[in-house]
């Protein structure tokens, strides 16, 4: 597993449940070097999104204002390249399955959850966003590289004319 | 099945025919009243002026038997009412018959009872069930990362920048074990809720009513979680799970006559002993066995044990409806439930269900037959 040593990965947790926001927020606390934001609820948790880059985003399904898909199908359309992983009880599984498809959901997990499944998963969740951010990366690099070597051929083919 | 019709003649004998019916006369309602306690007849037969004071009191009953009045015709609560005894017969023959239905009728209004308990207590299981998630979820966490921290507290307390005097203070070395011990036996607590609210709805599977490729040992895992309380140290599980396929049925109605055979295995062992369950494939059928080295049951007993009704448990303990559903619940999945016993070995059922089960009848008819 390969930690981002570049910056500080941005976790956004959003459940109603005050209790588990305090539980994974103190887990990935004493586990991790990630800056953790909590959020009460789905609403707080699109003003957080709107306000930062956030890297990972983990949601639980059943709340008040609006379930965990639409939630989370709302930060994709803010955060495309964030990544998406629905807490859900296990009567909302096939809901959860569908929506891996639907919103692009990176993985589903179970409540009740085991922390080292959910660290191995935010981890690897985390490996494909920097490694997507690295390729975005390289790929800008190519093109400006690309495109200065157009700029030389155009001066070149003008040197010649 | 009444083989033989038990008539009471309430008040004189107006001629009952002898037909091989066991007959019991009552001279007036005190005694007739008796003796309806006591045994109730099939068939009542009685005279205009008793009939009066008896009817107003059996109409309440909707098991009470069938009413005759012999010598008038004003009673339209009665079962009939004839003029001569000469039409005693052929009214008792019908009378009879009704009694067969009204018994039948009976067995299935106690079924649905029982299955409406069954659906509603259910139902409150997987609500329970779904509602415990997030409690029993944050508890397994924090118990791990008290764990956690409990290690990383260790690593500082060993560390350089912890003075020799703090570190070897037996105040601190005895409340790190103490932590150290309740924090392992909380994670072994959590962990155990886990696994029953897992299996409670598992076995509940509310979200599953219908029929769906089964797998038979998820469900026996998880009923044998919830018996375990039965079992605990007194009684030996042996599991001998073979090789067989996924089945078709209704799962949660599967997990019910699971669950019911293992109470019964469990309770039929006085002291210790053991339990063997073992599954097998036997051509186009799949084979649970279900094996207790209890009591036994007498043969006597044994073909009555699917019987509605018949219980060897005290009032209150038992309500002799557990196997008889069970029966009933194989036979829809036209399957077979056997038994062999022998008194002071033990007890084998033996529960065989069609691996590739075509769901011909139609729901409604289920409750017919």
């Amino acid at each position: 597993m390969t930690d981002n040593p570049e910056r500080q990965p941005v976790i956004l947790v959003v459940d109603d449940e005050e209790m588990v926001l305090v539980s994974i927020k103190s887990f990935l606390m004493l586990e991790t070097e990630y800056d953790v934001v909590t959020c009460n609820g789905p609403a707080a948790g699109l003003e957080a999104v709107r306000d930062r880059t956030v890297d990972l985003v983990i949601s639980d399904y059943l709340m008040p204002e609006m379930d965990g898909i639409s939630f989370l199908m709302q930060v994709k359309m803010l955060q495309p390249h964030s990544i998406r992983i629905l807490l859900t009880g296990y009567a909302d599984k096939e809901n959860a399955i569908k929506a891996i498809n639907e919103v692009g959901l990176y993985q589903y997990i179970e409540k009740p959850w085991q922390n080292a499944d959910l660290l191995l998963v935010i981890k690897n969740g985390l490996e494909k966003r920097f490694l997507i951010e690295k390729l975005q990366q390289k790929i800008r690099e190519v093109q400006m590289a690309q495109e200065s070597l157009q700029e030389i051929q155009d001066q070149i083919v003008k040197a010649f004319m | 099945m009444p083989e033989s019709l038990k008539i009471l003649v309430v008040g004189g004998d107006p001629g009952v025919p002898q037909t091989g019916a066991e007959i019991r006369r009552a001279e007036n309602l005190e005694s007739a009243r008796k003796v309806y306690r006591e045994d109730t007849p099939d068939a009542i037969v009685t005279t205009p002026d008793l009939a009066r004071q008896l009817l107003p009191e059996l109409t309440r009953d909707p098991d009470a038997p069938p009413v005759i009045v012999v010598g008038s015709s004003s009673f339209p609560d009665a079962f009939a009412c004839v003029s001569s005894t000469a039409d005693l017969p052929a009214w008792l023959a019908a009378a009879s018959r009704y009694r067969r239905l009204q018994t039948e009728q009976k067995r299935v209004r106690e079924h649905l009872v029982q299955q409406e308990k069954m659906a509603a207590l259910g139902a409150l299981v997987a609500g329970i069930a779904h509602d415990m998630h997030t409690p029993i979820g944050t508890i397994t966490s924090n118990s791990d990362i008290l764990g956690r921290s409990l290690g990383r507290l260790r690593e500082l307390i060993a560390g350089e920048c912890c003075p020799e005097s703090f570190r070897s203070h037996p105040e601190l070395v005895r409340v790190v074990k103490i932590v150290d011990e309740i924090t392992k036996v909380n994670q072994l607590a959590s962990d155990r809720i886990t696994s029953i609210v897992r299996s409670l709805r598992n076995f509940a599977r509310l979200d599953e009513a219908e029929v769906r490729e089964t797998n038979l040992h998820e469900c026996l895992e998880s009923t044998l979680t919830l018996v375990h309380h039965e079992l605990k140290n007194r009684i030996a599980l042996r599991k001998e799970f073979g090789d067989i396929p996924p089945v078709r049925c209704h799962p949660n109605q599967i997990n019910q006559v699971f669950m019911n055979i293992l109470v019964n295995a469990s309770h039929a062992i006085q002291g210790t002993g053991a339990i063997t369950v073992r599954t097998f494939r036997d051509g186009e059928w799949a084979k649970v066995q279900i094996s207790d080295t209890g009591s036994g049951i007498p043969k006597e007993n044994l073909t009555r044990i699917f019987e509605t009704g018949f219980t060897t448990k005290g009032a209150g303990v038992g309500t002799g409806l557990g196997l008889a559903i069970c029966a009933r619940i194989i036979q829809d999945h036209s399957g077979r439930i056997d038994v062999e016993s022998e008194v002071g070995r033990g007890t084998t059922f033996t529960i065989s269900l069609p691996i590739e089960w075509k769901t011909s009848q139609p729901e409604s008819d289920d409750r017919q037959s």
